[in-house]
């Protein structure tokens, strides 16, 4: 349990930017390392459940990157992973709970997506990949990091399918009845699976033109 | 490295900070989850009742101020009595329904000649209905019956409204869903759906049970049973027949209760 010589670094020091930029941006979970595609395509049928979902994500990773990082030097290599999954389920059922309690609503539309964070790939692979490996401070401005570039992966894509799939955004209906009269129908590509995976992969696409050093040299 | 002792140690002392920090927010929450749940239900029924508009939004007081001026609870037994003396605020229906094996097994097909007669214990069984309060002196303006069945991933279940002078026009219907994918058999809570059960009929022209069948494709509406058919979603093809077996199930409980009040009203289509 070495005293670390940067123990008077400054809380926003350039590591530590980085380290809640990295996963946000260069590193993004959803687009770069294509974790947690599952929810991302689940919830994204509508716009609030994705700003939700992405908010309880973040939450998620956050805290469950501060304990275990908290615990780094405790935990034992052969239960390493178990006890990961114990935080990380604890989290995911609090946030659950909280939920059901302060946004009804919301928590039935979510139903057993908030449940699935468990399974959601980003959570371990941050643990295993940065938790386990640094101080809580760092440890938790990566979840932090992680949550916010995945929520905003979702939030774009549940904004263009709530629009296109509904015709409506955060439940109030956007495209006039008119429109429809005339002859306009909702996108139901959109809904189902199939307009997510294309949402996401025109958002990975423009993220690679944007930040030309993600495309692999071939 | 870590002894044994060690990690056995660790592990059971995560688990237990683990639950005792789970069971104490689960207490701690569990006032305000179970209030929720009695508001959306009180919310469902009232929507049912078209008391509550979509969208609408509305206090916790409000829900129940509106609830108590125009809803009142009536009890009723398999064959159809009222029982005014019956008063548990535990009313679980679900599970008197399931302790009397009925929960799914009713008879298939439109049950008239059958009766419940021969379940054990079917003398306990009472049956809630919500009753619409009407203008002082008139009849009730519409009743209120709950619904339970299983969808394809997960419980759905609902409230049927329906006409208080024939008693045998829907006129509304709200359906849940818990674990249906979205897009697919989650879209029978939509009010697209919904709405088309709207002027449906429950019983033809002889009195006959025929309850609301979602049928595959569109209906037909020069078809004789058209009264008692809706379209389906496409793609949620388990779901639809899940509803046909859900509303089928409920009618045939509670139609003594309805045969009983259209009879003595005389309102006959």
């Amino acid at each position: 349990m070495s005293a670390s010589a940067e123990k008077g670094e400054s809380l926003f020091s350039p590591e530590n930017r980085k380290a809640f930029t990295d996963p946000l941006l260069d590193g993004n979970n959803v687009t770069v390392n294509s974790l947690g595609i599952c929810s991302a395509l689940a919830v994204t049928t509508l716009l609030e459940a994705s700003v939700v979902m992405g908010i309880s994500v973040t939450v998620v990773i956050a805290f469950s990157n501060l304990i275990v990082s908290l615990l780094r030097r405790f935990i034992p290599a052969t239960v390493r992973m178990v006890v990961e999954l114990v935080v990380i389920a604890t989290m995911v059922i609090l946030v659950d709970q909280v939920l059901k309690a302060y946004n009804y609503e919301v928590s039935k539309q979510l139903s057993v997506f908030v449940g699935l964070i468990i399974t959601n790939c980003i959570v371990m692979g941050r643990l295993e990949a940065f938790a386990m490996h640094n101080r809580p401070w760092p440890s938790l401005l990566d979840g932090l990091g992680a949550g916010v570039g995945y929520g905003l992966v979702i939030v774009i894509i549940g904004f263009f399918r709530e629009l296109c799939g509904a015709g409506s955004l955060w439940g109030y209906q956007i495209i006039p009845q008119a429109a429809y009269e005339a002859g306009y129908v909702n996108n139901g590509m959109m809904v189902l699976a199939p307009g997510a995976f294309l949402m996401l992969g025109l958002i990975i696409w423009l993220h690679r033109t944007v930040n030309k050093e993600l495309v692999e040299k071939d | 490295m870590f002894s044994k002792t060690y990690t056995m140690v660790f592990v059971v002392g995560v688990t237990m900070v683990s639950a005792l920090v789970l069971a104490t927010a689960a207490t701690a929450l569990k006032p305000r989850q179970e209030l929720n749940a009695r508001l959306d239900k009180m919310k469902s029924i009232l929507k049912a009742m078209a008391l509550v508009k979509a969208g609408e939004a509305l206090t916790g007081e409000e829900l129940e101020k509106r609830f108590q001026e125009n809803v009142e609870l009536v009890f009723v037994d398999y064959r159809g009595t009222v029982d005014s003396a019956y008063k548990d605020p535990k009313h679980n229906q679900d599970k008197l329904l399931k302790n009397l094996g009925l929960a799914e097994k009713l008879p298939a097909g439109i049950p008239d000649k059958k009766g419940l007669d021969t379940t054990k214990g079917i003398e306990k069984l009472r049956l809630i209905v919500y009753v619409q309060k009407s203008r002082p002196g008139g009849s009730a303006a519409a009743y209120v019956i709950p619904l339970l069945g299983r969808g394809l991933w997960g419980p759905i279940h609902g409230y049927l409204c329906l006409d208080g002078k024939d008693l045998n026009t829907v006129t509304g219907v709200i359906f849940l869903t818990e674990k249906e994918t979205p897009g697919l058999g989650k879209e029978i809570e939509k009010p697209k759906f919904q709405e088309q059960f709207k002027g449906k009929l429950i019983f033809d022209e002889n009195g006959l049970l025929r309850s609301i069948r979602v049928i595959k494709g569109k209906v037909d509406p020069t078809h004789p049973d058209a009264r008692h058919q809706v379209d389906g979603v496409s793609g949620a093809t388990i779901t639809c027949n899940s509803v046909t077996k859900m509303l089928r199930k409920d009618l045939f409980l509670y139609a003594p209760y309805f045969r009983k009040l259209r009879g003595s009203d005389g309102t006959k289509p």
